[in-house]
């Protein structure tokens, strides 16, 4: 019983030119909405990617962030040898302390920001198993050698293998590239805990611990004696919860982001509701002749809503073949809470054409609902009189 | 003007499509005059700071590494410097870990002679410098805390392991940053049992002209030493921060861009439409004696009026909505966003472009159309 | 209700309200129109005869009074309702064709098809069966604005009648068209008739027309002034000195 998609299809091809322009407004603001849901997604991934599901992570209580937290060898040596911590088959402990320094580093094309510097021991390699060198070899502790990474090629001065790279008070040699599937450390530098505490004068403190769970270990009764041992006093979290706080900043994004995306939608569709309006009063006639030929007024409705839809789809469809050359795209950006730059790339996740399709199908709905509805409440003498 | 109203009726005549079309380009203009005011805020908190005579000294590898507290006597030393002051990020918790804003230590000798611009009474110098525990803090955080003069509060360490019991002697306003917190360095030193290194060191100059050179002498003179420094007018110190954020501000260029874009593509259609249906109607104007200029002149100026109509509300809009709510990103110094008067006029200018470029290739060719052939689609 | 009667109107009164004025534009119409007929309802303009014909056609709502067609009341429908009971006993035809531009002439005579249970090949069998009954089997594939205007209401003819309808309804079908292509479509009107007994109801003031119905219903300011016995058969030269 239903008028025929045809009809709608051609009557949108035949007037081009509102058509492409009507679609070409929504397509514009697709494309806006995928920009910023994949910048959004590819820093939400840089940050909490980097949580291992098996690792606590300890700081000083109080402390949000291990840019501002500090504990002593003596906590440490305290905490290593807690049940619940994993051992390697050496019997080596998996807990890597760690202190990471934001050291100024020069740009390519000019200007320097604050990259972060991870003071390790080469355990942290087995505390972060998603951490892989790719290139080179891990650094040689008690010698000026760093591992870099690859976030952080092609954007950076003397980031690649074999470089000599300079930051803090000296200079370091770049003998591995390591990638860490996305994730956060991609954007940092590697090397030696106690070379990086010398140059940065920190004296004999960490910022950090990361502790790996034995298999079946209980969380909870890890972070619990961390907190209560009077020797350790520290507190511990999962690093899920840990990067999960972290992400405010890709959260304060979206929040923004579909703002700004919505604001935009409300101006396309007041712009197609205009030529659904324009369309609906020129093809009067059309409209009398159909109803008078006995499809429903429901019928009537509905086809000049599927013709909303189907133009705004199409365009939301051309909005994100648009926006796509940015998938991939690697840039940086200052992560204030960290105080440091993240090397992140836009992600256009399958997640994201979906909403973005949805997006545009809701634009063509609301923008059609009005016309179509006064094209159904149309009487037919008084349509077909309109010649 | 005989003619405006005749442009008014004919705006009128079809209510819903010029509402339509107004508010479409408000909306899209809000969202426009909005995010050009982002990389705005930049220029504004630099040129705020732009006159300072107040260099940062802090150490070459960065923020994070420190500077030798010896250094202040040699920076003493220096030809046209007059204040010498040293600085130490605390970093303290108050309350939730949420609540966080700056706070740091800084010299109280003299403080009053390195920041006369920040407000802050001669009384409340003198408490600041007598007494041990005195912090000053910024008008926005006192208010968002509801802080008072005369309160003791507790801010808990993070970095440094014990918290620190301050007193609030003073405020600050006018060039001050209004979320800082600042106590003594002393205290601070004698809680942290580690003495001689600090952050930062702020060096005020006795005339503008001089800061360059006085800025060459600093970092030469500590060159090739264990702690080379890096120092920096107060103003480039300032936008260094907000460098971090270049690729929000680029983002928001870019989607300003595409805004107009849009908006251009919505009022143009519209145009066109309008105009196309009207074209019978202006066959016949012309045919009475109406010259082709006036009758153009007459739609663009339908369309001007519209697209600044359109202008006025949405950047009206944004203008009010970001003074009430303020906008931005939590800790950094973007908290507020607000909206400059130059940006308004640029709305405007860009909503008149907007009105007169999207009517100009319809309106033209109605105007100057064969009459016989227009007048043939009115019979 | 009488089974022989195609349309029946007892007192029927229609008034449209515009802005303050009211106007009556059928003003107690009482007329049976027997099945089979090809009849034409004539009178000048404002006579109220387009009134009548939208209120047999089912697109209008007479203001009181009972309105019967094909022996169903539809005064009382509601829209909903009549929409398909238009679909199924009504097959119409307008004066400007009224053919949807952006479709086909096989597509515009399917559309009324579209509204019932055949499926695509048995819609395709009726389409092609009613466009060589109006004679434009080859122009399928034309569309609206690539055929003469004879064409069109031919094709526009094809649409009334690929339903099967119980009556047609046609509201000045030869007023846009020359002499030659009235003549033509009045004569197929008269096949239709005839071959398959279709009712035929048209409003016109085409004085030619005259010579094709079975009866003419004159109207004068919304009221029946009379009814006369069409000059079928009578030759043109007949009529003209009548």
């Amino acid at each position: 019983m239903a008028i025929p998609l045809k009809y709608n299809v051609r009557s949108l091809l035949v007037r081009r030119v509102s058509t492409a322009m009507t679609g070409g407004g929504i397509a514009l603001v697709v494309a806006v909405f995928v920009i910023v849901m994949a910048l959004v997604a590819g820093l939400n991934s840089a940050i909490s990617d980097t949580g291992d599901p098996d690792n606590v992570i300890v700081l000083r209580k109080g402390a949000t962030t291990e840019t501002y937290s500090a504990l002593q060898l003596d906590q440490f040596d305290a905490m290593k040898f807690l049940p619940q911590i994993r051992r390697e088959p050496g019997g080596e402990v998996d807990a890597s302390p760690e202190l990471p320094v934001q050291a100024l580093m020069e740009r390519t094309g000019g200007g320097r920001d604050n990259i972060v510097v991870r003071g390790v021991l080469p355990i942290a390699l087995k505390v972060h198993p998603k951490v892989k060198i790719v290139e080179g070899r891990m650094f040689n502790p008690s010698v000026n050698e760093v591992i870099v990474g690859k976030g952080l090629m092609g954007h950076y001065d003397n980031t690649t293998l074999g470089a000599t790279l300079r930051f803090g008070r000296g200079k370091w040699k770049v003998v591995g590239i390591m990638a860490d599937g996305g994730g956060s450390f991609e954007s940092e530098v590697w090397g030696d805990i106690h070379n990086v505490q010398d140059d940065a004068q920190r004296g004999a403190y960490y910022a950090d611990v990361r502790l790996k769970l034995a298999p079946g270990a209980d969380a909870d009764a890890l972070i619990r004696r961390l907190a209560d041992d009077p020797r350790i006093n520290l507190q511990g979290e999962t690093e899920a919860d840990y990067y999960k706080d972290q992400a405010v900043v890709a959260n304060q994004m979206r929040v923004l982001g579909m703002i700004v995306a919505v604001i935009m939608a409300v101006g396309a569709i007041f712009g197609a509701m205009n030529t659904m309006y324009a369309a609906v009063s020129s093809r009067t006639t059309e409209i009398g002749t159909l109803r008078a030929l006995g499809f429903a007024p429901i019928a009537v409705m509905t086809s000049f809503l599927l013709e909303s839809l189907v133009l705004a789809v199409t365009a939301g469809a051309i909005g994100i073949v648009l926006a796509m050359p940015i998938n991939g795209l690697s840039t940086t950006f200052g992560n204030f809470v960290t105080f440091s730059t993240l090397a992140f790339s836009f992600r256009v996740t399958f997640a994201i054409v979906i909403e973005a399709l949805i997006f545009a199908a809701v634009m063509g709905m609301v923008g059609g609902w009005l016309p179509a509805r006064q094209a159904m409440k149309m009487s037919i003498v008084d349509a077909l009189r309109s010649v | 003007m005989k003619y405006t109203a005749l442009v008014l009726k004919n705006l009128l005549r079809s209510k819903r499509r010029t509402i339509l079309t107004v508010l479409s380009i408000a909306v899209s203009l809000f969202i426009f005059s909005a995010l050009v005011s982002v990389p705005t805020v930049v220029q504004q908190i630099l040129s705020e700071t732009a006159a300072s005579t107040r260099i940062a000294t802090h150490n070459k590898a960065g923020l994070a590494y420190s500077i030798p507290i010896a250094y202040k006597q040699r920076l003493q030393t220096i030809p046209h410097v007059e204040v010498v002051l040293a600085e130490s990020w605390f970093g303290g918790v108050y309350h939730e870990v949420s609540d966080q804003f700056p706070n740091l230590a800084v010299d109280p000798e003299q403080a009053d002679l390195m920041w006369p611009d920040y407000g802050i009474s001669k009384e409340q110098f003198a408490q600041f410098k007598k007494i041990r525990t005195a912090c000053l803090v910024g008008g926005e955080t006192m208010k968002r805390f509801d802080l008072h003069l005369g309160q003791q509060i507790q801010l808990r360490g993070t970095l440094y392991p014990f918290n620190v019991t301050l007193n609030i002697v003073g405020t600050f306003s006018g060039k001050a940053p209004p979320n800082f917190l600042l106590f003594r360095r002393d205290y601070l030193e004698e809680a942290a049992g580690r003495p001689g290194f600090v952050d930062l060191m702020w060096v005020k100059v006795d005339k503008p002209e001089n800061v360059p050179q006085v800025i060459a002498a600093i970092d030469e003179g500590f060159a090739n030493s264990s702690a080379e420094t890096s120092s920096e007018s107060e103003a480039a110190f300032t936008g260094s921060f907000l460098d971090q954020y270049r690729t929000f501000f680029r983002m928001a260029e870019l989607l300003g861009f595409i805004v107009v874009l849009m908006i251009g593509l919505v009022a143009a259609n519209t145009a066109a439409m309008s105009i196309r249906e009207r074209r019978g109607e202006i066959a016949v104007m012309r045919s009475i004696g109406f010259p082709a200029r006036t009758i153009l002149s007459m739609l663009l100026a339908e369309s001007i009026l519209m697209a600044l109509a359109g202008g006025i509300i949405g950047c009206g809009s944004a203008y009010i909505v970001l003074k009430v709510f303020s906008v931005g990103g939590g800790a950094g110094p973007l908290s507020t966003i607000r909206m400059q008067p130059a940006i308004l006029a640029e709305t405007l200018v860009v909503a008149a472009l907007i009105g007169l470029c999207s009517a100009l290739v319809p309106a033209r060719s109605a105007a100057r159309r064969n009459i016989v052939d227009a007048l043939r689609t009115v019979a | 209700m009488d089974e022989k009667y195609a349309i029946d109107f007892e007192h029927v009164t229609r008034i449209y309200k515009r802005d303050e004025f009211e106007v009556r534009a059928l003003d107690d119409v009482t007329v049976q129109i027997p099945v089979g007929r090809f009849v034409a309802i004539m009178g000048p303009s404002g006579s109220g005869k387009t009134t009548m014909l939208n209120l047999i056609a089912g697109i209008d709502h007479a203001t009181s009074g009972r309105v019967a067609v094909g022996a169903e009341e539809i005064s009382g429908m509601k829209e909903r309702d009549l929409a398909g009971w238009r679909a199924r006993h009504i097959g119409l035809v307008f004066q400007f064709y009224n053919l949807i531009p952006v479709l086909t002439a096989f597509e515009n005579v399917e559309l009324p098809l579209l509204l019932t249970h055949l499926s695509k090949a048995e819609r395709r069998a009726h389409v092609e069966t009613a466009l060589r009954v109006v004679g434009l089997a080859d122009r399928m594939d034309h569309y609206p604005r690539q055929l003469s205007g004879g064409q069109e209401q031919r094709v526009a003819i094809a649409r009334a009648i690929v339903a099967d309808p119980t009556i047609i309804v046609a509201d000045e079908p030869t007023g846009d068209l020359d002499a030659k292509s009235a003549e033509e479509i009045l004569s197929l009107l008269v096949d239709l008739n005839r071959q398959f007994q279709k009712t035929i109801v048209m409003v016109t003031h085409d004085p030619r027309a005259e010579r094709y119905v079975d009866t003419v219903y004159r109207l004068d300011k919304g009221v029946l002034a009379g009814v006369e016995p069409g000059k079928r058969g009578v030759s043109a030269e007949a009529t003209a000195h009548a």
